[in-house]
């Protein structure tokens, strides 16, 4: 990025406002009139006194733009499912810039039909280019041993997503491992934010507006990752009424509150969530469930004036628990992690200009952690701030957006050996960026996006990086074809050691090599509603990964794993149907999926035959299929919840020996040596298959002042004894939870 | 109903029922990996024997499912070697199997361990012939060198190690005290193929410069003489399988099993060899030369 190019993109920006100049424009917020929370998805129409139509929806922050707008009159409606429509008569003139701010009116009486849209708005089978908008209706259905959702066991849905079991937190997406997804809250990075029990993350349904769900194929301004994104929007907290809930489970408690600080203009949100598994489901689980977690998260926002909105976000989770099974050869140790993150967004409609402004601040932080308990001998740190400025405006037929950013991380690490022999490390990975995105509405049916991002590293080694993404939308009726490419790269990792399951210690580090990994997404898809009540959709995707880091293959067995370069490709075919019926809502998903890395170990060539392995990681997942239904029975909700998966790769082995290193004449009987694993190819046994059905009932009882809610459900229902990993140096297997009964409770008062 | 209810309750106790085995381990038929060296110049001889197992679990002291002995193949010569336990730091156990007896340079030993159902891991080492060390003159008319060259005189097949140590001690102007440092090199691959034998020339001038900055990483001082006390040279005369298939004897490569290996049915290595040593003090005006503090003289 030079400066020609910056001036080039200022000029077309002042271009843009003085096209506009001879026309009107009008944008504003749109809310819900009873907690003033964004509604997102609102239709907005200007119609002319001619006929002429012009619209447009809300955004993540309930935000409509509408340009272009040749002087005359028009009436503005605003519509949505569930609410009263809005609508009012406005002259428009010459030059005029309007900022209208509307609320809408929740409607009762048209509660049931917007249940269904709702989620036919977001919904199991709604993907386009590879995103899938999730709402906490869409989490809330699924049954899980709390009354509220999460968004954890929503993404174990999803048939691109392997997890290894129902511990670790940690989520491969379409072919990539845990540290190449980004995950956002508010627009701040949480690194680790999926908790030790597969059930919870950071993020209930209760603090949840809105989780966008890229697997492959997204567009800026997400840089850094090369295989999702998941961007998270918190909700604003009520600013009229105070609200608040408590629950109690066998796995969590919970408790949160909301409400006004100043009347109608600034509200606060918090809630806080701790495990107490080892006080109530330990006491009647007959496996051992050494697991401690919680999060906290708390926001307060404000309309500033009538064109600007200012939140400040702030989110803790901790984690410490250990997954793998004692033996006589070692210490269990514990893993433990904690993030913290607190960001500023700043969203305002300037008056002057014709731009969507988004202002952000961030610093996120995350310690991960390894050893004995209350004596963890290794860590890791990622600690920074990121500043970004994203712009959105409309010309014509075109949504620009454009944005800079400046992300300063730094990692350090004390790994007393563990990973390329290393004992401490510190490094930075500075970078700043800008991008472009232009949104062309090419016809009423087809639209394309195209990216472009410039970046600079001062100070490294990789100096600059440039990338290209793309993505088309063809929408003709029921009928839906999308196509999505783009080039990422990440410049920061997590390592793990694949080669034993139990071992979810997550090191960050920046890449060994200064290289950076990168990736190329292929994604095409195809998306019908042939009956309003079914809503069908096959997505194919294509991920190329080079330079990613892997755990070299030696015979050394645990903690002394050096790292290797390796390729590899993720490709595979998603297939959902969606049923929405008023009484009955229920999804089938299948994922077939292929995952195959290849790297060159010249150390390998003299055991295996070949330096080139070539083999399936641990989370080549081939089959995957969920299927998830819900009803209403006498006032009751029934859920029910089946996931099938085909087995995953692990190591065979021909034994264990000992090795002692000759490299001259030595004295056998005080010479050291070490313990040896006689591999066999990597990754050739395969674990058997998985599948687990869940099962919830609900009911609300409406009290006086309180709504309660009973829940009371059952997981793993046909106690299904599903391998969770097995111990290769001890041939111990360690399984997922057997059949749990569970029961909840949750209070909601006003 | 009913019939749906009974249906589903069948479903669930069909897929309770499923359970899939899993095979952790591949078929290996080899029973033991070996360790071990025959010494001519020593009188008891050593290899530490492992069993190839199920499991990494601790090896314990009881008496292992192994009969180890040595067949002099001229002969016929039997030795039956005897178990001995020894233990490591960490606490774990190692079984080591030890005989007494003469080995013969140039003679053939065929070692055999064998388990009681027949199973055997063996292998087979020619002891090398024996040599002498020969220091040699330095070549005074070329100064800019400071080679110390030593004759490795015989017929050793292989030299897997040659161990080059200096002792040192490195002062300060300033009057600190004196720091005591023996500093080893490893010249194995250096030695050069001679009329005689081998020919090893000894880099004093390479060496002083790795030695002054060693002293700086290792004591965080720069210490403005260093005086060589003396020199220890170690060569390690191995038989003509004592190659590594990478060149150096790189823990990382060797580790992996079959590696650096002559053991049938089995994994290891059981060779033959011996050190031969000599201690000097180069000429005074080679270490001059070199850089090393050499006072008056």
């Amino acid at each position: 990025m030079n400066i020609r190019h910056v001036l080039l993109l200022l000029a077309l920006s002042a271009w843009t406002g003085t096209a506009i100049g001879q026309t009107a424009s009008i944008r504003g917020f749109v809310t819900d009139a009873d907690d003033r929370e964004a509604l997102v998805g609102v239709n907005v129409v200007l119609e002319s006194d001619t006929g002429g139509l012009r619209g447009g929806a809300t955004d993540g922050d309930g935000i409509y733009n509408l340009t272009r707008i040749p002087p005359g009159t028009y009436v503005l409606r605003f519509s949505f499912i569930g609410y009263t429509a809005w609508s009012d008569t406005l002259v428009f003139r010459t030059g005029q810039r309007l900022n209208l701010n509307i609320a809408l009116q929740a409607s009762p009486q048209l509660l049931e039909e917007a249940i269904v849209v709702a989620e036919s708005e977001t919904g199991a089978a709604r993907v386009t280019a590879g995103l899938q908008t999730v709402s906490p209706k869409d989490m809330d259905l699924l049954p899980t041993p709390d009354v509220s959702g999460d968004l954890a066991s929503f993404l174990t849905t999803l048939p691109g997503v392997v997890t290894l079991g129902d511990r670790g937190g940690q989520y491969y997406i379409r072919g990539g491992e845990p540290s190449h997804n980004m995950t956002l809250i508010d627009g701040m990075y949480v690194y680790q934010p999926y908790h030790i029990l597969g059930f919870y993350s950071a993020f209930s349904s209760d603090i949840i507006h809105q989780a966008d769900v890229h697997t492959a194929g997204y567009g800026a301004p997400f840089t850094g990752r090369i295989s999702s994104v998941i961007d998270i929007k918190s909700r604003n907290g009520d600013k009229r009424n105070y609200t608040g809930a408590a629950s109690i489970a066998p796995f969590v408690s919970s408790a949160q509150i909301e409400g006004p600080l100043i009347y109608n203009r600034l509200s606060f949100m918090a809630s806080a969530r701790q495990s107490v598994v080892k006080q109530i489901a330990q006491h009647y689980i007959t496996q051992e469930t050494p697991y401690t977690f919680g999060d906290a998260f708390l926001k307060v926002h404000g309309q500033i004036s009538s064109n600007s909105q200012l939140s400040i976000s702030a989110i803790y989770t901790n984690d410490r628990g250990n997954i793998g099974l004692e033996s006589a050869d070692r210490i269990l140790e514990e893993v433990g992690w904690r993030n913290a993150a607190v960001g500023l967004r700043y969203v305002v409609l300037p008056r002057a200009l014709p731009f969507v402004a988004e202002i952000q601040l961030s610093y996120s932080y995350l310690k991960t952690d390894q050893g004995p308990a209350n004596d963890p001998v290794r860590w890791s740190r990622i600690s920074g701030f990121q500043y970004a400025v994203h712009m959105n405006s409309f010309y014509q037929r075109t949504q620009w957006k454009w944005g800079l950013y400046w992300r300063a991380p730094q990692v350090t690490a004390h790994l007393g050996g563990l990973f390329q022999d290393l004992e401490v490390g510190v490094s930075r990975r500075h970078k700043a960026g800008i991008y472009l995105e232009p949104d062309f509405y090419i016809t009423s049916e087809l639209r394309a996006r195209v990216t472009g991002i410039a970046e600079v590293f001062p100070g490294q080694e990789n100096r600059n990086n440039f990338e290209a993404r793309a993505r088309a939308i063809w929408q003709r009726g029921e009928h839906e074809v999308s196509l999505g490419a783009g080039w990422y790269h990440q410049e920061i990792f997590g390592l793990n050691d694949r080669r034993d399951a139990t071992n979810i210690f997550t090191s960050w580090r920046s890449a060994p090599t200064e290289k950076l990994s990168r990736s190329i997404h292929a994604l095409t898809g195809y998306r019908v509603s042939p009956y309003p009540w079914l809503e069908l959709s096959a997505e194919t995707y294509y991920k190329q990964l080079s330079d990613l880091f892997i755990a070299e293959w030696t015979a050394y067995p645990r903690f002394t794993s050096r790292l290797q370069r390796a390729d590899g490709r993720a490709m595979g075919i998603e297939l959902r149907a969606e049923v929405r019926q008023p009484r009955m809502y229920g999804y089938i998903n299948y994922g077939l999926s292929s995952v195959r890395y290849t790297s060159k170990q010249p150390s390998a060539e003299l055991w295996f035959g070949s330096g080139n392995l070539d083999f399936r990681p641990p989370h080549d997942r081939r089959h995957q299929l969920n299927i998830v239904a819900t009803t209403s029975i006498s006032g009751v909700d029934v859920s029910v919840r089946w996931n099938f998966g085909s087995g995953r790769p692990f190591n065979h082995v021909y034994g264990f020996d000992g090795f002692v290193l000759l490299d001259g004449i030595q004295d056998l009987f005080t010479v050291p040596d070490d313990q040896r694993v006689i591999y066999g190819q990597p990754f050739q046994g395969l674990l058997p298959t998985y599948h687990r059905l869940d099962v919830s009932l609900e009911r609300e009882f409406v009290l006086d002042k309180f709504i309660l809610t009973a829940q009371v459900g059952v997981i793993n229902a046909y106690n299904r004894r599903n391998l969770f990993a097995l111990d290769l140096f001890t041939t111990e297997r360690n399984y997922q939870l057997p059949i749990v009964p569970v029961a909840g409770l949750k209070i909601d008062f006003d | 109903m009913h019939k749906r209810l009974v249906l589903a309750t069948a479903v669930l106790l069909l897929f309770s029922a499923c359970s899939e085995t899993v095979e952790t381990r591949l078929e290996i038929e080899h029973p033991f990996s070996v360790f071990g060296i025959i010494n001519p110049k020593a009188d008891t001889h050593a290899v530490r024997v492992f069993e190839i197992k199920n499991n990494i679990s601790l090896i314990r002291p009881e008496p292992i499912d192994a009969i180890v002995k040595t067949i002099r193949m001229q002969t016929g010569e039997l030795q039956v070697w005897r178990d001995s336990v020894i233990q490591l730091e960490d606490g774990d156990y190692r079984h080591v199997y030890w005989s007494a007896f003469e080995a013969v340079a140039e003679e053939t030993y065929h070692l055999v361990v064998e388990r009681s159902d027949g199973a055997k891991t063996e292998a087979i080492t020619t002891v090398p012939p024996p040599t002498e060390l020969i220091l040699l003159e330095p070549d005074t008319l070329r100064p800019r060198e400071a080679l110390m060259p030593l004759l490795i005189r015989g017929a050793p097949p292989t030299l897997p190690r040659v161990d080059v140590e200096y002792i040192l001690v490195g002062f300060e102007a300033s009057g600190t005290d004196p720091i005591f440092k023996p500093i080893v090199f490893n010249y194995a691959g250096r030695a050069e193929p001679d009329s005689e034998g081998f020919l090893l020339n000894i880099d004093l001038r390479e060496d002083y410069l790795d030695i002054y900055r060693l002293f700086d990483a290792d004591n965080d001082v720069t210490p403005d003489i260093i005086d060589l006390r003396e020199m220890n040279v170690t060569v390690h005369v191995g038989d003509a399988s004592w190659v590594s298939p990478v060149g150096a004897f790189d823990e990382d490569f060797l580790v992996e099993p079959g590696v650096f290996s002559n053991v049938e049915n089995g994994f290891g290595y059981f060779g033959s060899g011996y050190t031969e040593e000599v201690s000097f003090r180069p000429p005074l005006a080679l270490l001059r030369r070199a850089g090393f503090y050499v006072g008056d003289g």
